[in-house]
């Protein structure tokens, strides 16, 4: 059975683009345009096998998602990508710090998001 | 969406500041990599940003435009598996094998704008500490001496730095200033840059790991079986030979036994593979 993957971001282009390519690598993709929204899709559904998260969006920020995910058992070790217009690497050390696993800095390419996921072991089908 | 004539604009522009061939049929290519650049930027749509490129009134924003279309195939520690091999068997072996001389010398034939060097030195310096103490020379070169120029400068974009590189290591060995990310002075300090033909004058050996990826593709037979010849002389007698995906000796020259386990990595015949007991492939 194919992994899932969520992705949460106000920028429905990025989502667009990240939903293609996740889905060309055999990923089911569910998708968030907010924090909050990710937050109730948890409420009614099992967490995805990882999580993609923008930075800056309306409402609670991704970084304070990330945090969220990190208090909650059963997201406490769940694999995030964090997918951000956001390059100063003392933010992103930050990001790092409070439990995103791994970075990719806007704009991306395809051929990014999958080198990403070989780092963080994950394909759709296998791990 | 972007119409024809600019799709085709934008194309030329491309071709005469990067060299780089947009064909057509990879509109798809400019708009999965332009968007989120058009959000940032305060456009409506795509074709807003491609006319204000095209006006060229605005140096900062081209740039950007170029980099986000500019394919770069390369990355950092490209092909895991290869870099995987090196830390869990050609470095410990060279360890041991090399313990009286303290001396190791690898070579990336083919640098590129730096991403496999770099990444070398970086695997070097994570994962083997006790090295510090050893005389380790990193040489990398390419035929092309804008690509050396631009290795050795080690300053690359986010699009560059995005590609392979675990983040932990970008926040570890790289400063940054502006959209900038400069490789630290201590991983440059462990690589020597030159320009250098392989079809002409080698660098002289021994070369205990010698990364030829994603260069011989460019070649005619008659080529890759010198170059072949010159690893033979180069590459130590236990030495090891990384070669790309779609790259082999086989069926070329004789002489090279694929080391087992691994996706295209290969040792001269007779060399420490056979020694302990395994049974390389013979090409």
């Amino acid at each position: 059975m194919a992994k899932d993957t969520l992705i949460i971001d106000d920028c429905r282009f990025t989502t667009k683009v990240l939903s293609k390519v996740m889905e060309e690598l055999g990923f089911q993709v569910h998708s968030a345009r907010s924090a909050e929204e990710a937050i109730a899709f948890l409420e009614t559904h099992e967490p995805p096998s990882l999580f993609l998260v923008d930075w800056v969006m309306p409402g609670m920020s991704g970084v304070e998602f990330v945090a969220w995910l990190r208090e909650q058992a059963t997201t406490a070790q769940a694999p995030v990508l964090m997918v951000t217009g956001e390059r100063d690497m003392a933010r992103i050390a930050e990001a790092i710090a409070i439990g995103a696993n791994e970075y990719i800095m806007k704009p991306f390419s395809r051929e990014a998001v999958e080198e990403k996921l070989q780092l963080l072991g994950i394909s759709a089908g296998g791990n | 969406m972007l119409s024809q004539q600019q799709f085709s604009a934008l194309s030329t522009m491309l071709k005469d500041e990067t060299a780089v061939v947009l064909e057509t049929g990879k509109e798809y290519l400019v708009e999965s990599r332009l968007t989120c650049l058009m959000h940032e930027e305060g456009y409506a749509t795509l074709s807003d940003l491609i006319d204000a490129v095209l006006l060229r009134a605005n140096p900062s924003l081209n740039k950007k435009v170029l980099l986000a279309l500019t394919t770069n195939e390369t990355s950092f520690f490209r092909d895991l598996g290869a870099f995987e091999l090196l830390k869990s068997k050609v470095i410990p072996e060279m360890l041991q094998s090399r313990a009286s001389t303290r001396t190791l010398t690898l070579w990336s034939a083919a640098c590129s704008a730096g991403q496999e060097p770099y990444s070398l030195a970086i695997a070097l310096r994570e994962s083997f500490p006790e090295l510090a103490s050893w005389k380790v020379k990193i040489m990398a070169s390419d035929i092309n001496p804008n690509m050396v120029a631009r290795a050795a400068r080690g300053v690359y974009s986010s699009l560059e730095v995005n590609r392979g590189l675990p983040i932990q290591l970008l926040l570890k060995h790289f400063t940054q200033q502006g959209d900038d990310y400069f490789v630290s002075s201590e991983i440059k300090s462990m690589i020597s840059f030159f320009e250098r033909n392989l079809i002409a004058d080698w660098p002289p050996g021994p070369v205990d790991v010698l990364f030829m990826r994603n260069v011989l593709i460019y070649f005619d037979t008659d080529t890759k079986r010198r170059i072949f010849e010159k690893v033979k002389a180069t590459l130590a007698p236990d030495g090891y030979l990384f070669l790309g995906t779609a790259e082999t000796p086989y069926r070329i020259v004789e002489g090279f036994s694929k080391v087992m386990g691994a996706s295209n990595v290969y040792q001269r015949e007779g060399a420490g593979a056979q020694k302990k007991g395994e049974q390389p492939l013979k090409v």
